[in-house]
């Protein structure tokens, strides 16, 4: 597996030992240059005082030679060689066997100086010096003069400079290899504790939370978003949890009274009641609306619902679902108003009439018995159209609201009534939201619930 | 043996109490959270069923009521809540006992025997009267080991008189325990069924008149006198 600490180790140590041995290079070869350069420095100056000797006679010269080029007196090879040469072309002046063209003469120009290598008579590396000096007057040639001068100390100097470069930079080198894995390890820290406290979260803590404000800078919108994400996760994982216990207990009633019924009729065979069967068809038709309702949801809350738009009437869409209300509402007393403006709409008719449906049962199921029931809609000003239901309530609170939309929410805990299983508004939510509709409640102060349905299906030409 | 079953779903109400009576408890319904406590205030049951998701009061408010105004009676909770903090919190507001539904009938009627059994302060599942064994569990009785064919109530009857240890037991207790709700308390239905279980336990007669007081089932037939 790559790991990250591993390769930023690798690769910081590379680029340290690139940049290291380029910059030792740099160092190695100016301390070669300017120590170069000092000794071409010193053989012009001797060069340039010989030019004196020029005017001289042998006899004064020799004391000027002897001076700047001594013999050595220890038996030591000679270390400095010179040839002075006039302007005819004869040898003024020169060291015990050496001319000017040992180890090659390069091309030289009057009045300037050249340096360049050479090995010398005494078969060791060497530095020389010409200078070419300005024709006299009326000569066909110019005088010339060239210094020479063993390069064994400039050696010996470099190759100590190179061993001291070379030696500081395995060194600095050796001593970066030691300490970088440490510092990345302790500069890596917070990303390792953010990864190690990451692959700790599991479906059963999902509650964990990263400091982020404790964080490095670098890190914080991570652990800014990872928390974002465990807390979605978390609300996410809650309402499963709970919509699991909510059907798993919605399904205990029935199939207690389903397995009290089979087992009275066991016990007691000749006791057996006309109304089981019936009773346990109802039973059985109670389950199967509930999990048809729980299919329906889920496949509308994972967006697998297939909509097919088409023309709606919506008026008469609403009176038509409302007479089929009207007997249960007359039950409880309730009176239907229908406020309805002439509207038509394109949307999917099966969700639509499924949302109505829903809404007025609930209505008719829980509205203040002896109220009225008003189903009112028409077009608004920004293009779409508005449904509303308004009916009465009797103990309602601005908390109970905010769950209306909730899946097995009721008012009542209990489960007395089998045709209710408080999925009703969760599946007109999640209907509209399929058609891209929004549904909002609000009570009122005379405890007047309105549930309101805001869609923008309008079809073209219609106010 | 006199139960109150409080359940809103009236199915399960229907048949719970049905299958109660048919095992011979005489069994009051409620369908809310305030009626069951109205009339578990009211009457001495020998248990409650108690649903704990109910209309008005819930199940656990009616517990801790009953507790608050001192009623010792037994209290099962049967409901559909299954988590160890929901029985916890149950067992802690003062129930008895806890069945999760769907439940076994079987299981139901045993607990229920079984809380029963405790409010009588007595263990025993078996009771002996001079030659008359009567088997609580098996719910069979035999008289000189001849076994006896005895409808449920009249078992229930047999039982609560023999679970009084040889006290005189009033009619008023009697009606009380025995029948519930749905008996006309002016009818001589106590009586009468005194008569018939008496006719069927057969002679020497093992359950005594004390006249003004009303009944003891005991061998002698002095027992039960100067209470």
């Amino acid at each position: 597996m790559r790991s990250l600490r591993h390769q930023l180790t690798r690769t910081l140590i590379l680029a340290i030992a690139v940049l290291l041995g380029a910059g030792l290079a740099i160092v190695y070869f100016t301390l070669r240059f300017a120590l170069t350069e000092q000794l071409d420095d010193a053989l012009r100056a001797k060069a340039q005082a010989l030019t004196a000797t020029l005017a001289l006679d042998d006899s004064a010269a020799a004391p000027i030679l002897g001076r700047l080029f001594p013999r050595p007196d220890n038996g030591e090879p000679t270390r400095e060689f010179f040839e002075i040469r006039r302007a005819v072309g004869t040898v003024a002046a020169c060291s015990p066997s050496f001319t000017g063209d040992t180890g090659g003469l390069p091309a030289l120009r009057p009045g300037r100086t050249r340096c360049w290598s050479l090995t010398l008579p005494t078969g060791r590396p060497g530095r020389a010096v010409g200078l070419l000096l300005e024709p006299p007057p009326g000569a066909t040639g110019a005088p010339r003069i060239i210094v020479a001068s063993d390069r064994e100390e400039l050696d010996e100097a470099l190759g100590t400079a190179l061993a001291a470069v070379g030696g500081s930079g395995i060194l600095v080198l050796l001593v970066t290899v030691a300490i970088v894995p440490g510092v990345l390890r302790r500069g890596l820290r917070p990303l390792g504790a953010l990864a190690s406290r990451a692959a700790q979260i599991d479906a059963h803590s999902l509650d964990t939370r990263f400091a982020a404000a404790e964080a490095p800078e670098e890190l914080q919108p991570i652990a800014a978003r990872l928390n974002d994400l465990l807390a979605r996760l978390e609300q996410s994982f809650e309402r499963e949890r709970r919509v699991s216990a909510d059907l798993a207990h919605e399904l205990r009633t029935p199939l207690a009274e389903l397995r009290m019924l089979a087992e009275s009729a066991l016990k007691w065979p000749e006791a057996r009641e006309p109304g089981t069967d019936r009773e346990t068809l109802a039973i059985a038709a109670q389950m199967e609306a509930l999990v048809e309702r729980m299919l329906a949801l889920a496949r509308s809350e994972d967006g697998r619902l297939q909509l097919v738009r088409t023309h709606v009437d919506l008026p008469e869409l609403v009176t038509e679902i409302w007479s089929s209300f009207v007997p249960a509402a007359a039950a409880r007393g309730l009176r239907g108003e229908l406020a309805l403006s002439p509207v038509s709409i394109v949307t999917d008719p099966v969700l639509l009439r499924s949302i109505l449906t829903n809404l007025l049962d609930n209505a008719v199921a829980y509205a203040a018995p002896g109220g009225t029931i008003t189903v009112a809609c028409d077009s608004i000003p920004d293009g779409g159209v508005s449904l509303r239901v308004t009916n009465a309530t009797e103990n309602l609170t601005g908390a109970d609201v905010s769950r209306l939309f909730e899946r097995f929410w009721r008012k009542e805990a209990a489960r007395s009534t089998t045709v209710h299983a408080g999925l009703g508004l969760a599946l007109v939510r999640s209907f509209a939201t399929a058609l891209s509709w929004e549904v909002a409640a609000r009570l009122d102060p005379q405890q007047r619930l309105t549930i309101e349905l805001r869609g923008k299906d309008l079809a073209v030409g219609d106010p | 043996m006199r139960l109150l079953l409080v359940e809103d779903s009236p199915r399960l109400q229907h048949s719970v109490a049905t299958a109660l009576r048919r095992s011979g408890y005489a069994v009051d319904t409620a369908g809310d959270g305030e009626d069951g406590l109205w009339q578990a205030l009211a009457n001495a049951y020998d248990a409650i069923i108690l649903d704990i998701m109910l209309p008005k009061l819930d199940g656990l408010a009616v517990l801790r009521r009953l507790r608050e105004a001192g009623k010792p009676t037994h209290v099962l909770l049967l409901t559909a809540r299954d988590t160890v903090p929901d029985r916890v919190t149950g067992l802690q507001a003062g129930a008895d006992d806890y069945l999760v539904k769907p439940f076994a009938l079987e299981e139901l009627l045993a607990r229920v025997e079984a809380l029963c059994r405790r409010n009588y302060g007595a263990k025993r599942t078996h009771l002996t009267v001079a030659d008359l064994t009567i088997d609580f569990s098996a719910r069979t009785v035999a008289r000189a080991g001849s076994a006896l064919v005895l409808t449920p109530r009249e078992f229930a009857l047999l039982e609560y008189l023999a679970r009084q240890q040889g006290a005189v037991v009033s009619r008023t207790d009697i009606e009380a325990h025995i029948y519930d709700e749905q008996v006309d308390p002016m009818s001589n239905v106590v009586d009468s069924a005194i008569c018939t279980l008496r006719r069927k336990l057969g002679a020497p007669p093992l359950i005594h008149t004390r006249r003004g007081h009303g009944y003891v089932l005991a061998a002698e037939a002095t027992a039960g006198i100067g209470q």
